[in-house]
């Protein structure tokens, strides 16, 4: 009894194969040149944000080197998703903007080559602006900064 | 526990099923012809190739795989940009002649880009030195452990750290030191940072360096500086036909965003070309003073020096660089250059340069570019025609918005015994072969 239902599984698992095979063949055979990989991909919306001036800074100072969508470059740029800088210590964060980095930060375990540059040129408002927008875009739900932190760390910077 | 365990004998009808099927299933074609040619894989390894020309996959998910090499019996040598498991550089083998290699070994715990063959050696680069390894009867590394030092002590600022090596006929090795730096700015990719006059960069980067191939433990003291103005190369190569070194350059970043009122997202998206240079000894192509706008046509002084997008070099600022001999478009990052010299391809692609582009990150918010190999016809050691896409699909989807989405990103080329054309892949870790089966 029990082994008929053995052959059962059997003939259903070999017959699903080998008509996944044919499948296979019948579209290399039809289309021999086109990747079979390749994707059509509609640009991805942007999602909505509450902070419309910190996405406009960002579209213009950051999204070269981070990306639109703030995936980063493998082994160039870091991502913005979920790292530790972005959504932890604002004091941390608002450091690394006003003042760069090219030390090599580990980041999720990896390091990256580019330099990420000073952008103390950006008034207070508009960092706050700024890193509120990143903290809550891409995936990210942390808590805004405000022009107040932005000013502290730029003195403690500056001093 | 027990009890499931006893009656897991069920698994056997159910694996020996899908080994059957999966057994129905595989390419069995993907053998030699009667010509004893190699067979391409069905669907080209999903790329998109001219008529007559085909591709398989010889290995995949091998690390990221930078640079690479053939040996005469075959065999693929693969510098990764990590160790993976220790090993540095990977040796497969394909065993039964189908292309596909069933062996991966490897040694080498070291990370880096360059690795060639010359003579009886292999020569492998990390990020500061060059080494050399014996090769044994069968063509192989025999002193793994023990390589020679040739090169050591050069320059590691992570930025354009990849020492990409070729060597000439005579016993000399090249070595590509990029620079450490955008454009020579005293805060790098720093808005409103000036460039610095001289660029102190050069001394040490930002060119390529000469040195002897069969001598131990040089540096800067013992090598020369045989080209500057070299911003970044990865893709470089000796052309046998004219006895002459050829490199690819990248072109510097972020025009817009360093210059917003100089240049908007779309022209920093477009320029400059991504240059094509041939190298004499003492050459200057220019970098950080100037930079070539292939729309123009010339060579073009940087902001960061006093240029607003159309004055031209100056006096002791690139005015007497060279020219490049093929201008590509913007930020396709070219890792690999091949002058082919193999028989199997036609006529064409005889002693044309194969240049393999990473693709570019810096075009937002435009599509990202490249992804794919191209091929310059050359006649006489001249470009004999405009360029052409020869190989594409390597990213697996189309448009790129992000380098991140690329499935692949072509960075080495070699050529196979045979005249195949080898590409590595540094980002899903694939190594593909293409071959012509046309006639
Ligand atoms: C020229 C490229 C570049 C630009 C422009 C740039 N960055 Fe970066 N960024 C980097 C690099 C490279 C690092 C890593 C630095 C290091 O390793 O020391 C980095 C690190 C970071 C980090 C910390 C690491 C992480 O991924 O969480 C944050 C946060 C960050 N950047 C945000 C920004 C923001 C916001 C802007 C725009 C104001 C910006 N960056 C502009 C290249 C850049």
């Amino acid at each position: 009894m029990k082994n008929l239902r053995y052959l059962k599984v059997l003939t259903i698992v070999f017959a699903l194969m080998v008509s996944a095979c044919g499948e296979k063949d019948k579209k290399e055979k039809t289309d021999p040149v086109t990747p079979a990989a390749t994707v059509k991909k509609a640009a991805p919306e942007i999602e909505e944000t509450a902070y419309p001036e910190g996405k406009k800074l960002y579209g213009q100072y950051c999204a070269t080197c981070h990306q639109r969508n703030g995936s980063g470059v493998p082994n160039l740029n870091p991502p913005l998703r979920n790292t530790d800088y972005v959504t932890g210590n604002t004091s941390r964060l608002i450091r690394i903007i006003l003042k760069g980095s090219d030390e090599g930060l580990e980041v999720d375990g990896q390091t990256y080559a580019n330099t990420m540059p000073a952008h103390d040129f950006l008034d207070d408002t508009q960092v706050a602006e700024l890193l509120a927008y990143i903290r809550t875009a891409f995936g990210n739900t942390a808590g805004p900064v405000t022009a107040e932190e932005v000013r502290t760390v730029r003195h403690e910077i500056l001093k | 526990m027990k009890k499931q365990f006893s009656s897991s004998w069920w698994y056997i009808p159910v694996v020996t099923a899908f080994t059957l099927g999966t057994l129905s299933c595989s390419d069995k074609e993907d053998k030699k012809n009667d010509n004893g040619d190699i067979i391409p894989d069905k669907n080209n390894a999903a790329l998109t190739l001219p008529e007559g020309f085909g591709a398989l996959i010889v290995a995949d998910s091998v690390g990221e795989a930078r640079h690479l090499a053939v040996n005469k019996n075959g065999d693929v040598l693969v510098k990764l940009n990590k160790p993976k498991d220790g090993k540095g550089i990977l040796i497969l083998s394909d065993k039964d002649g189908d292309g596909k290699a069933e062996s991966k070994t490897g040694f080498g715990n070291y990370g880096g880009t360059g690795i060639t063959l010359k003579g009886n050696y292999l020569y492998a680069s990390s990020n500061t030195s060059v080494f050399r390894y014996a090769l044994d009867e069968n063509e192989l590394p025999e002193n793994t452990n023990t390589p020679d030092t040739i090169v050591h002590g050069l320059i590691d600022r992570r930025q354009h750290n990849s020492k990409s090596i070729t060597l000439d006929d005579n016993n000399n090795l090249y070595v590509n030191i990029g620079a450490y730096s955008n454009a020579c700015q005293e805060r790098d990719r720093t808005k409103d940072s000036p460039g610095m006059y001289p660029c102190t960069i050069l001394d040490s980067a930002g060119g390529i360096w000469k040195f002897r191939a069969n001598a131990m433990k040089q540096s800067y003291g013992e090598g020369a500086r045989y080209a500057t103005g070299l911003r970044n190369v990865v893709g470089l190569d000796w052309n046998k036909e004219d006895n002459t070194l050829y490199v690819m350059q990248h072109g510097r970043d972020n025009l817009h965003d360093l210059f917003p009122d100089l240049y908007d997202a779309q022209a920093s998206a477009d320029l400059p070309a991504e240059t094509l240079y041939k190298i004499e000894e003492g050459d200057d192509a220019g970098w950080p003073y100037i930079y070539y706008d292939q729309n123009q046509g010339k060579k073009i002084l940087s902001p960061e020096y006093g240029g607003d997008g159309q004055k031209e070099p100056e006096e002791g600022k690139g005015k007497n660089a060279i020219d490049p001999l093929v201008a590509f478009p913007a930020h396709m990052a070219p890792n690999g250059l091949l002058f082919y010299t193999g028989s199997m391809f036609p006529e064409k692609y005889k002693n044309g340069a194969f240049v393999a582009f990473h693709g570019s990150w810096n075009r937002a918010p435009e599509e990202q570019e490249g992804f794919m190999v191209a091929f310059v016809p050359f006649k006489g050691g001249k470009p004999a025609g405009e360029w052409e896409v020869f190989a594409k699909g390597f990213a697996g989807v189309d448009p790129v918005l992000s380098p991140g989405d690329a499935k692949h990103r072509p960075c080495g080329l070699a050529q196979g015994p045979d005249g195949s054309l080898y590409v590595s892949d540094d980002a899903g870790g694939t190594i593909y072969r293409i071959v012509y089966n046309g006639k």
